[in-house]
């Protein structure tokens, strides 16, 4: 399958409109899932000195800390205060992903000043070389969590994804002179919202079911 | 034989992954390290270990290129074992060739493993017809790597006076003008790129944000100090700004990136061998980028064709967003 870009206009919304709680299981979920994709991955983490790293978000309002060396590395959403951490990383949600990724490059990032680095820079580094050594695709990773729905949701989210990029670029395109009717982006919009909910709905349910296996497998 | 078209492309890789992607975009080679202090990017979590490279190799032959590794350090004082383990390991995962520097592992690689190329680093310095002969008649390399204080018609001369390859850098970070003799990082932290492969050691550096300013410092010192959406530099002692007569300025270099590709055609008609990309420590991503822009040129100007325009979009990769011909055009002397 292609290698395709995470879709981002979603995973800002969800992670704008998400509850904590689900973050912080699709956050587990997904490193779960990472660990059984790119075992070398987590290997070579563990090889690297202890680190806290806490990633900020620049254009959402979370904050996440990856612990890797030594013991297993872990993502958590960071609640109340800032945690102790040795290194701090700060960047848009798509400038973070893209890195992950391997689509960007970092040390381009970091001279446009799109990435900002405070505490123990080897950290970084280290971490950087360790991620790049490995062809990541988040978008793959999360769809791998919907089980045998992932075709589905992977042609699903993609759609919408396009739809939702149509969209921004048609409210962008209304602070022109020109703009388009606006009753034709309130229609799209209702119905993105709809798709959006019914989403949320099944992957509700998929969680539910993946708890239930779970249950059954322990 | 290899089919090369125009000139060879010889692409960095930190990383197995960096490896494929630089070959699959077109590279005739890649040139790697190992994971200690025998290469000159010796940072956290690059580079590779026997296992990745003999894998590298294979992939690289599978499709009729080449990998070559850099050991291109200074050993230390009775602390030749690395370097030498490098050169064996090299050969026995079946390398392309060697770049070396210093004469003692030219020597050894010699004696050691006659029919494994050695390629003369640039950290060696080597910028005239004798000292290249030199190192020709005494340890049979078969290609120099041009140090970056030679303008084309320099090169051009030397090449005409020399009877080994010249490989030249195409793009990338712009280092000292005295290559392979840089002390500026020990001063500051006791490492440094000559003999321990790196130059601003990770651990050394940090950025400190002071109001609208951001500064980065290599241990004790501040190296540079930005002002909000200024572009950023590499935290280099060669590249610090410094305050003389109240005057802040870049006295050693700019933070810029070289970018060759638009005088391929002049660097051809010198009788370049081949083209370096700097950049073992940047990303896959900068690897794909790069490499697939100079193989559109070079295969545009192997087939006669004008230059194409991708070339010219890759200023936002290139240090501090800025690029530079640097001593191929200086204009100075």
């Amino acid at each position: 399958m292609d290698k395709v870009a995470f879709p981002i206009i979603i995973a800002r919304n969800m992670l704008a409109a998400l509850p904590k709680p689900v973050i912080e299981r699709g956050a587990a979920a997904l490193m779960r899932s990472m660990r059984r994709h790119h075992p070398d991955l987590f290997r070579n983490l563990a090889a690297l000195q202890p680190t806290r790293l806490q990633v900020e978000l620049t254009d959402l309002p979370h904050r996440f800390l990856l612990s890797f060396g030594e013991k297993p590395a872990t993502l958590t959403l960071v609640r109340g205060d800032a945690p102790a951490c040795n290194v701090t990383l700060k960047g848009s949600l798509e400038s973070l992903l893209a890195l992950l990724e391997g689509r960007i490059d970092s040390d381009a990032l970091f001279f446009t000043r799109d990435i900002t680095i405070t505490g123990d820079t080897s950290a970084v580094v280290a971490l950087r070389n360790t991620l790049d050594r490995e062809e990541i695709s988040l978008l793959d990773e999360a769809m791998a969590l919907l089980g045998p729905l992932r075709g589905v949701g992977r042609r699903t989210v993609l759609r919408w994804e396009g739809r939702a990029a149509r969209l921004r670029d048609r409210i962008i395109a209304m602070r022109a002179p020109d703009a388009p009717d606006e009753h034709d982006l309130a229609a799209e919009f209702g119905s993105l919202r709809a798709e959006i909910e019914t989403l949320k709905s099944r992957l509700a349910k998929q969680e539910i079911l993946a708890r239930r296996k779970q249950g059954v497998a322990a | 034989m290899r089919d090369i078209a125009y000139l060879e492309l010889v692409c960095p890789a930190g990383t197995p992954a960096a490896l494929r992607t630089a070959i699959d975009a077109g590279a005739d080679t890649v040139y790697c390290g190992f994971r200690d202090c025998t290469n000159a990017r010796n940072y956290p979590g690059l580079n590779f270990d026997a296992k990745e490279l003999r894998e590298g190799v294979a992939y690289a032959h599978a499709r009729g290129r080449w990998v070559i590794v850099a050991i291109n350090t200074f050993p230390r004082a009775g602390d030749i074992g690395p370097w030498h383990r490098a050169i064996d390991t090299a050969a026995e995962c079946g390398a392309d060739a060697v770049i070396l520097a210093d004469i003692g592992l030219l020597d050894y690689a010699m004696r050691k493993h006659p029919n494994l190329r050695r390629h003369l680093s640039v950290q060696a310095a080597a910028s005239n017809p004798l000292s290249i002969d030199f190192y020709r008649e005494t340890f049979g390399i078969s290609r120099v790597v041009l140090p970056r204080v030679l303008e084309v018609d320099e090169v051009a001369t030397l090449i005409s006076r020399m009877k080994v390859e010249a490989e030249v850098f195409a793009f990338g970070s712009v280092g000292t003008m005295v290559e392979g003799r840089c002390t500026l990082s020990s001063y500051i932290t006791g490492r440094s790129p000559s003999s321990d492969g790196v130059c601003a050691p990770a651990e050394f550096v940090h950025y400190r944000e002071d109001g609208a300013f951001m500064e980065s410092c290599l241990g004790d010192v501040v190296t540079n100090r930005y002002a909000k959406n200024e572009n950023a530099a590499y935290p280099t002692p060669c590249k610090c700004r410094l305050v003389t007569n109240d005057n802040a300025s870049y006295l050693f270099e700019e933070p810029v990136g070289l970018n060759a590709v638009s005088i391929l055609p002049q660097l051809k008609a010198a009788g370049v061998t081949a083209l370096k990309i700097e950049g073992r420590q940047r990303s896959r991503a900068y690897v794909g980028q790069v490499v697939t822009a100079f193989r559109a040129v070079l295969d545009a100007l192997a087939r006669g064709e004008t230059m194409p325009q991708a070339a010219a979009d890759l200023h936002a990769i290139a240090e501090g967003g800025r690029e530079t011909l640097s001593a191929l055009k200086k204009g100075w002397k």
